[in-house]
């Protein structure tokens, strides 16, 4: 099957790069969003007006806030949208799901298709699904206005699993026209453990907290707030994560390996094993500010949706992430969210239970059982 | 003893050691003053005492002795004090202990180290330690040259507690005839607790982590430094504590009162009972600088005897204390260190198996032997 139609979930930066980049390279975009003051100036302009990497404006064939008028006739959904929001999504998808409806979920950080089939499963969907992730965000893209965005690049080397991991091939034969930068990784546990942001973000806000509150951000975030003690800690939060990782036999590289693959720093300051070096020498992050307040994705996501699922897989693995359980706490009282309660879990990833030798199945079926 | 006080031995000649030789020196007690490090004497020696700035008048007290000889300073004294960091009270009370007599009071300022003293004093073989102390150092003071001390303000509120517990009210008699301001509490349990620093410099220092090295702490540590979301870790350290205190049955108040009451913060600051408005609301710290650098001692004085006391505390009592463990964590990863190995835990006080009443019962009533 080739994709001609894809129903956008999400009209943030990604949901809007992502209506302009496949609008303007022919396929039909069907475009959601919760809530219409989203989709009005889009309607209103006739559509997404792009700069960067594409340039114009482009139509979208359909910008709805009724999920069921999206995902008719679409031949891929595509969810991108904030990690928080994988469960409401799951929950207005479940009664439309079917087990050749694919999925994919861009980002999925750390568990997100997980998550999502969990989601799919406690709203009644027992049927097979069919989902795939991408580690990050396709785009390295901002929003411009209201119905204008920026594309700057695409991601290179992106990895991309398929949940569940015998869907590989069909899932890749249908994004990677759309995607040709994916490089598939052996199943979402690969591309959950291989998400960067969960190493370093939480540390940062973290230990700049006071600075971020009484500054509202007001300084370079990886050049001058990725310090040698912050590094320290990003670097005790990166073993913890690999010790996790090994004991399950999930493969995964060092952050800074992946830090280089990415085009964020210089093979010197990677090889010196020093995160907080490796920040202050990353030419893209060189001039990126703090965010403005701690309200912000870099703890809900990176914390809930990233330390949580690592310190869960830690749990299931019987290895222990001091550091990783102390970020998620302290992050905790200074936001007041309880983020191993309410981010993703082991229960949430529908995982409660499993044995830690029956996580690879458990990847590659989609079920624990026999 | 009947005879009031009149010959202080002061231990330590940094700032809080230097700014009591001063203070009771021009109260018209007879003072003499010991240190180990003779360059921190020297000074002091060549010109016979101390010049000092303070609340009560710029001018010199003379200190009539000042030596290296443990021995010698304490001749005679009525009251040896002990002015110095937590770290160092294993080495002053060792360098005391040979000298001390039935009849001088031993008394620490701060102290907060809990049973480590009179650990120490047995190891020294006095079987019967008695000792008291005070849970915050009396002077906000800074040594501002080799042979000056500058004296900010005198505290007037300091809690304080004997070991053991049933010497308090009579040490306390004593100890008040040279500051007026000690109120009496049951034990040393009591003075571990209202330990403001050990509550609030290891998350404030932690959250604004890095600040302070991109800085090199170039900013108010208080008024800049601890905002809402400091305050809120600040307050959730503050909760662990007081429930620690509450199961041993201890009687200690809230940080922000505790503030409040030694004058730091206003009484509108007080009423919200947030450390986010204490600090913020603090006239006399709001121009403070942030440290230089991490390696200091908000960090590796107030997290081994501050932070980790509480969390031994809450073992013994039975007391979750994620949020201080989790501080304690961190901020070893921060700085290299194992501070649950370096820091001081009940086993290093000799007590490692101690049930919590035989615990509460030597606190009240000492070794019987």
């Amino acid at each position: 099957m080739t994709v001609r139609s894809v129903a956008v979930l999400g009209a943030g930066h990604g949901g809007l790069a992502a209506a302009a980049d496949l609008g303007q390279r022919g396929y039909e975009v069907r475009l959601h969003a919760r809530r219409e003051e989203a989709l009005e100036p889009l309607r209103q302009a006739g559509g997404v007006t792009v700069e960067g990497a594409r340039r114009g404006l482009v139509p979208v064939a359909l910008a709805t806030t009724e999920i069921d008028r999206a995902v008719d006739g679409a031949d891929l959904v595509m969810l991108v949208v904030p990690s928080l929001a994988h469960r409401y999504c799951a929950k207005v998808l479940a009664p439309l799901m079917r087990p050749d409806l694919p999925v994919l979920i861009n980002p999925g950080h750390t568990g997100g298709a997980l998550g999502f089939v969990q989601g799919l499963r406690e709203c009644g969907y027992d049927g097979p699904a069919m989902t795939a992730e991408t580690v990050t965000l396709s785009y390295i893209c901002r929003k411009t206005g209201p119905a204008g965005v920026a594309i700057f690049s695409y991601v290179k080397n992106l990895k991309f699993a398929a949940f569940p991991a015998r869907m590989s091939r069909d899932m890749l034969e249908l994004v990677r026209p759309i995607y040709p930068e994916i490089v598939p990784a052996g199943s979402v546990l690969e591309t959950g453990f291989a998400n960067i942001n969960a190493v370093f973000h939480p540390p940062g806000m973290l230990m700049n907290a006071g600075w971020i509150e009484d500054t509202a951000g007001d300084f370079p975030f990886y050049r001058e707030g990725i310090t040698p003690a912050v590094g320290r800690v990003a670097g005790e939060v990166d073993r913890e994560r690999l010790a996790v990782a090994r004991a399950l036999d999930v493969p995964s590289a060092p952050f800074l390996e992946n830090f280089l693959a990415a085009g964020l720093t210089t093979p010197a300051a990677a090889r010196s094993g020093d995160i907080s070096l490796a920040c202050r020498q990353s030419e893209p992050n060189r001039t990126i500010k703090a965010p403005p307040r701690l309200d912000h994705r870099y703890m809900h996501e990176d914390v809930g949706y990233g330390l949580v699922p690592f310190a869960a897989f830690g749990d299931l693995a019987g290895v222990a992430t001091p550091t990783i359980d102390a970020i998620v706490h302290l992050a905790s009282e200074i936001m007041g969210i309880d983020f191993a309660r309410d981010g993703l879990t082991l229960e949430r990833m529908g995982l409660a239970g499993l044995a830690p030798g029956a996580l690879a199945r458990f990847a590659l079926e989609g079920t624990a059982d026999g | 003893m009947a005879e009031p006080i009149r010959r202080i031995a002061i231990f330590g000649a940094g700032a809080g050691g230097t700014a009591a030789a001063a203070h009771l020196s021009t109260l018209g007690f007879a003072i003499s003053l010991y240190s180990e490090d003779g360059a921190a004497l020297e000074p002091l020696s060549a010109i016979g005492g101390i010049r000092y700035t303070a609340p009560f008048g710029d001018g010199f007290a003379a200190i009539g002795c000042i030596t290296g000889d443990a021995g010698e300073a304490m001749h005679g004294a009525d009251l040896v004090m002990i002015v110095s960091p937590a770290h160092l009270h294993e080495k002053w009370v060792s360098a005391a202990a040979p000298h001390l007599g039935a009849e001088q009071v031993l008394l620490i300022s701060p102290g907060h180290t809990l049973l480590l003293i009179p650990h120490v004093l047995r190891e020294h073989g006095v079987r019967r330690p008695v000792f008291c102390e005070t849970a915050t150092l009396p002077y906000l003071c800074r040594r501002i040259e080799p042979d000056k001390v500058r004296i900010s303000r005198v505290s007037d509120y300091m809690v304080f507690g004997a070991f053991p517990g049933r010497e308090t009210a009579r040490l306390h008699r004593l100890v008040a005839t040279v500051y007026p301001s000690v109120q009496p509490f049951a034990n040393v349990l009591e003075t571990v607790f209202p330990y403001g620093n050990a509550i609030h410099h290891p998350p404030a220092t932690l959250l604004n982590a890095g600040r302070i090295e991109a800085t090199g702490g170039d900013f108010r540590h208080y008024y800049d430094g601890i905002t809402p979301a400091v305050g809120r870790l600040i307050d959730a350290v503050d909760r662990e504590r007081l429930a620690v205190a509450a199961a041993l049955g201890a009687r200690t108040m809230p940080f922000v009162e505790l503030f409040w009451r030694m004058g730091y913060t206003t009484d509108a600051a007080y009423a919200t009972g947030l450390a986010y408005e204490a600090f913020h609301q603090s006239e006399p710290d709001k121009w403070i600088m942030a440290p230089k650098s991490l390696d200091h001692r908000y960090l590796l004085e107030d997290v081994p005897y501050g932070h980790l006391i509480y969390s031994e505390l809450g073992r013994l009592a039975g007391v979750a204390t994620p949020t201080i463990d989790h501080v304690i964590h961190l901020a070893g990863v921060v700085l290299g260190r194992d501070f649950r190995a370096e820091g001081l835990t009940l086993a290093r006080m000799g007590f490692g198996d101690i049930t919590r009443a035989a615990f509460l019962g030597l606190l009240e009533d000492g070794f019987d032997e």
